[in-house]
């Protein structure tokens, strides 16, 4: 009843603003499919090019495999909760509910059936003769709710529908969407800027950046296996330290990585999880280390940790983020490479700071110099163009 | 120091708006007065005080002429032009403030320039149009050419453009057309730019002399301020009638003004226009 495909689908603004790039994507009916990136990636243009409210410069959507390209937004059988609730102001929040319904001429009693039924399922009955001004945001968002589902569309379309709550609104009525979702069973096009959002609600999600979909998949396959370090470093709070670095094996076969003059030695059992490391010898690469792979050293002489300097610390009570950055590689060129005289390998030490997350107790200062331990099991590999390499 | 220059502003602010109120004080006060001595007493304090009150002059503008044709008249011939303008311009400003169509700026262009033309200056040749159409001496030749106003509609697309997008989407999206969004969603949240622009298109004509002075040569289809110039050539000349006809002529825009007043400064307050 209610299946998104986009085809190729492009969006240039008059302005000649890319705002959607060649995304393709097919959405199963009943699928809760999130939309996340950055500010002004596009995630709005693509949502409203499926609403029908900007018009595609190229490519194709299909709403239930019917081509919708030219559709009027009405004839889409598609439902918007918008980021600022768009109620009507001049309506009670019964006349609100009532409004889509009334379009589709549906009788009276019939009208009032629905919007009875969606009040109690959104427990707005005692604001029903309501005015939007006399609602607190909580109750907005729930009435903006309940017009889009009174009609029972095949597909529902919220842009940021929790950015304008508190944050502990927003994480209630972000369990309540998610109940909700799973009880109608309807397509769901969900669009926000907050990656926790997107992993919490999403069946499927798509990060995207400059227009382009990074990654769509699953939440758990998107933290796990980041297609590229866009999705790394966005997914996750703080996201994974992408660092350039290089990748070396000795005589013996063993891997050692070297991030700005520090190595780290690998395990061999990296070849599993990694069969096609050797294409990355001695190349620069970028390697992934989430926050949550570092771990305080008490013991000074632990092999595989990496030595910097504190260089801000965030305490969260349960747990603290430390931030610190790695003093520049020694000048004097390290390493096999070097010797063969090949530059390519030579380091910049990474302009941003590294996150780790600490759960030991610790009396870390800004300034202060740190060594932590690194679970090599948990590195990641990229290409030094962002790609993930593959993996098993 | 700041009580004494209160002072002073509040002497010199009354001692201006006197002068714009002394003239209707004086048609006010002289309806009510025997017809001599209206001129009689206009240079002393007597001007502004009546020492006996009388609706006379009432009655005989009534018994004179037929005054409540003329005011029937100009109440059809104004809320005509009011009621079908806000319809006309105020679809006009909505198409240029939020619906794409090709030549959309221009045009809107071209109708902000003509607001820069007086009236006056096409008066002579909408004359021998509408007398090639054949309709002098109706009520239409005064209503037809005034519905359609430039400043009217470029009101509305101040206001129009002002309002969130996200209302109409959201009535697109639940399945209204772009006439139904307009009434049902637009107007309702536009009360003050209606209202403004109708009390502005109610003062604009129900002052207009000139227009009907050309187009009509009897009294059948003649507006309140045509009337009144006449009455003041109808023999013998009573200035006490002319007063009263005066106070009857303004009465209906103070009644309008007084009831309207809230939301006209609301008006120009979101339209950002000065009255
Ligand atoms: N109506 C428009 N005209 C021109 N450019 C626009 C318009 N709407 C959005 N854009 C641009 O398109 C890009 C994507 O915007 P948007 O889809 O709103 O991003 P997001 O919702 O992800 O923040 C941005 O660069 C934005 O400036
Ligand atoms: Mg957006």
């Amino acid at each position: 009843m209610g299946s998104v495909d986009l085809r190729h689908a492009e969006k240039i603004y008059n302005d000649n603003t890319k705002a959607v790039d060649d995304v393709s994507l097919s959405i199963p009916e009943g699928e809760f499919v999130v939309f996340v990136g950055p500010s002004g990636c596009g995630k709005s243009t693509l949502l409203r090019l499926i609403a029908g409210l900007e018009e595609l410069s190229q490519g194709e959507i299909l709403i239930n495999g019917v081509r919708a390209n030219k559709l009027a937004p009405q004839a889409r059988n598609v439902a918007m909760v918008f980021q600022n609730y768009a109620l009507y102001p001049h309506m009670t929040v019964r006349k609100n509910l009532a409004f889509p319904l009334r379009m589709s001429h549906l009788p009276k009693n019939e009208i009032d059936r629905k919007v009875a039924r969606t009040a109690s399922l959104l427990g707005l009955n005692e604001l029903l003769e309501r005015r939007p001004k006399q609602l607190s945001g909580g109750q907005r968002q729930r009435v903006a709710m309940g017009r889009a589902i009174v009609r029972e569309p095949a597909v529902f379309l919220m842009d940021e529908p929790l950015s304008n709550l508190d944050a502990k609104l927003r994480t209630q009525i972000r369990g309540e969407i998610a109940l909700l979702q799973r009880r109608l069973n309807v397509t769901t096009i969900y669009v926000t800027h907050d990656q926790a959002e997107a992993m919490t609600l999403g069946d499927r999600v798509v990060v995207m950046h400059a227009g382009k979909i990074q990654q769509a998949a699953p939440p758990q396959e998107i933290f796990e296996n980041p297609a590229n370090t866009f999705v790394a470093k966005f997914i996750g709070n703080p996201g994974m330290n992408c660092l350039p670095a290089t990748l070396r094996r000795d005589g013996d076969g063993a891997y050692t990585v070297d991030i700005s003059g520090q190595p780290l030695g690998l395990k061999q059992d990296i070849l599993i999880r990694y069969p096609r490391l050797d294409e990355l010898i001695d190349i620069p690469v970028l390697v992934g280390i989430r926050p949550e792979a570092f771990k305080l050293e008490t013991d000074q002489s632990a092999l595989y940790g990496l030595t910097g300097e504190v260089v801000s610390v965030e305490f969260l009570g349960h747990e603290t983020l430390v931030y610190f950055k790695l003093p520049p590689p020694s000048r004097e060129p390290l390493g096999l490479s070097s010797e063969k005289g090949d530059i390519s390998t030579y380091q910049r030490p990474s302009d941003e700071n590294i996150a780790a997350r600490l759960y030991k107790r610790h009396s870390l200062r800004v300034g202060d110099p740190i060594i932590l331990g690194v679970d090599t099991d948990k590195l990641y590999f990229f290409h030094a163009n962002g790609i993930a390499l593959d993996r098993q | 120091m700041n009580i004494y220059r209160n002072v002073i502003a509040y002497l010199l602010l009354g001692a201006v708006s006197l002068i714009y109120i002394a003239p209707i004080l004086f048609m006010f006060v002289g309806s009510f007065k025997p017809d001599e001595n209206v001129l009689l007493e206009a240079g002393s304090w007597k001007a502004f005080f009546p020492e006996s009150v009388s609706l006379q002059n009432f009655f005989d503008v009534f018994s004179r002429v037929n005054f409540s044709l003329f005011m029937f008249n100009s109440l059809f011939i104004t809320l005509s032009i009011v009621a079908l303008g806000l319809v006309v311009n105020g679809l006009a400003g909505y198409a240029f403030a939020r619906l794409r169509w090709r030549g959309r700026n221009s045009i809107f262009a071209l109708i902000i320039a003509l607001m820069i033309i007086p009236f006056e200056a096409i008066a002579v040749p909408l004359f021998y149009q509408m007398t090639y159409l054949g309709w002098r001496d109706t009520y239409i030749v005064q209503i037809v050419p005034f519905i359609v106003n430039a400043f009217s509609i470029y009101l509305f697309y101040t206001f129009f453009i002002g309002l969130p997008k996200e209302l109409e989407e959201a009535a697109r999206i639940d399945g209204a057309g772009s006439m139904r969004t307009f009434f049902q969603i637009i107007v309702p949240n536009s009360k003050p730019v209606f209202a403004t622009v109708a009390i502005l298109t109610f003062l604009t004509h129900w002052g207009s002399f000139l227009w009907p002075l050309m187009v009509t040569s009897g009294e059948d289809v003649r507006p309140l301020p045509v009337a009144i110039a006449q009455f003041q050539t109808l023999p013998p000349l009573q200035w006490g009638d002319i007063m009263a006809f005066g106070v009857m002529l303004v009465a209906p825009i103070l009644v309008i003004f007084l009831l309207f007043q809230g939301w006209f400064i609301r008006g120009v307050a979101a339209t950002g226009i000065k009255g």
